[in-house]
């Protein structure tokens, strides 16, 4: 396996409320990771500097090797991402939102934007307003999957929606993995879907990583659910 | 068919492992039996397609299973030796439970023994239901 991105002493205040620092992470092509940390730890954050919808205030970033700029156009159009609260111009058709997004990237595959349009009966030429949320995650997943991503982070995205739909969810993204391989970068504070396809497990607290390391070992070793070892590494010390 | 429990502390790759290996052992997949792709199998039990390829990597490694390229993994033919052996293990690890089980309620070997027998006879079952003579 083969380093993808490598993040050093990434760093990030809103005002005097430092959120990120000293953060570091290095992500390995191939490999589904399972970022789980309490609301306000810095998850949603640690996506947007990424994919550059908000700076860094330090730290570096190499991809594949490479250093790169946080947020440069060029690295990013190699992720997919679906963000936990997606913006959407609700005037545009399902069509169109798709025929906007493919400008942005080189490797862009409409066909496969269309098949997976028809596998989870999303019609083209709804507009937008009238999809329910479930609907437009699926639409969501489309758009970042018909990019061929090499990294697809996931902000959470899942959250508020029925067991049924995070079940069909889950099941595109364990399609997706078998199909193409990508990197999974999945925040979540949904334990339970995270323990089935997750192999590496990341706990982010007080602005770093507190654990990160391959799932099956933490399990070993704590003999107890990711709830609990979850619940047991960050609750009480701090607040 | 294939179980997996998420919340267990076994990892899935070792449940399925072991899974495929009880249905060996059961006799409910036979040598040259297919099994599904690594794909079909992670869709369907919602795990990592990684997990599944590695429960299958060992299984492979152990020749339980074989694989040939674009047909997909077998049961071996050479996969019935070690099947009297796993049913022991498999067996011997339910009993284990259930010994360790009693233990909790004070139990002792001769009423384990005991329960174990009504249990085969049937009898327990049978004055619960109040099976007619």
């Amino acid at each position: 396996m083969s380093e993808l991105l490598r993040i050093e002493r990434l760093s990030k205040s809103f005002g005097r409320r430092s959120v990120l620092r000293d953060f570091n992470l290095t992500i390995e092509s191939g490999r589904v990771y399972g970022l789980l940390g309490r609301n306000g730890e810095g998850k949603t954050t640690l996506a947007r500097v990424l994919m550059g919808v908000i700076p860094a205030d330090g730290g570096s970033l190499h991809f594949k090797g490479r250093r790169i700029t946080f947020g440069a156009s060029d690295y990013k159009r190699e992720f997919g991402y679906v963000p936990e609260d997606p913006f959407f111009y609700d005037g545009m058709t399902v069509r169109g939102m798709l025929a906007f997004n493919a400008r942005f990237y080189p490797r862009w595959d409409g066909k496969r934007a269309a098949a997976d349009l028809d596998r989870f009966g999303l019609e083209p030429k709804a507009k937008i307003a009238t999809l329910s949320r479930g609907t437009k995650l699926k639409l969501e997943l489309v758009t970042a999957l018909a990019a061929a991503p090499e990294l697809l982070i996931l902000d959470d995205p899942t959250s508020g929606l029925d067991v049924p739909t995070r079940r069909d969810f889950l099941r595109d993204i364990i399609r997706e993995l078998a199909a193409s391989g990508t990197s999974i970068l999945f925040a979540t504070h949904v334990v339970h879907e995270l323990e089935r396809v997750v192999e590496r497990l990341l706990i982010l607290h007080g602005g770093r990583l507190i654990l990160d390391e391959d799932f099956d070992a933490v399990k070993a070793r704590h003999q107890a659910s990711l709830e609990d070892i979850f619940v047991g590494l960050v609750s009480g010390d701090r607040k | 068919m294939i179980r997996v429990d998420t919340t267990s502390f076994v990892p899935i790759y070792e449940q399925i492992r072991k899974e495929i290996v009880r249905l060996v052992a059961a006799g409910a997949l036979k040598p040259g039996a297919p099994l599904p792709s690594i794909r079909d199998l992670a869709t369907e039990i919602l795990v990592n397609p990684n997990t599944v390829a590695r429960a299958y990597r060992e299984l492979e490694r152990d020749g339980l299973i074989s694989t040939r390229q674009g047909s997909g993994s077998f049961i071996s033919a050479g996969a019935s030796p070690d099947v009297e052996a796993e049913r022991k293990a498999y067996l011997g690890r339910v009993f284990d439970a259930a010994i360790a089980e009693a233990g909790t309620f004070g139990l002792g070997a001769e009423d384990i023994l005991t329960l174990f027998e009504e249990r085969l006879r049937g009898g327990s079952r049978g004055s619960r239901k109040g099976r007619p003579a």
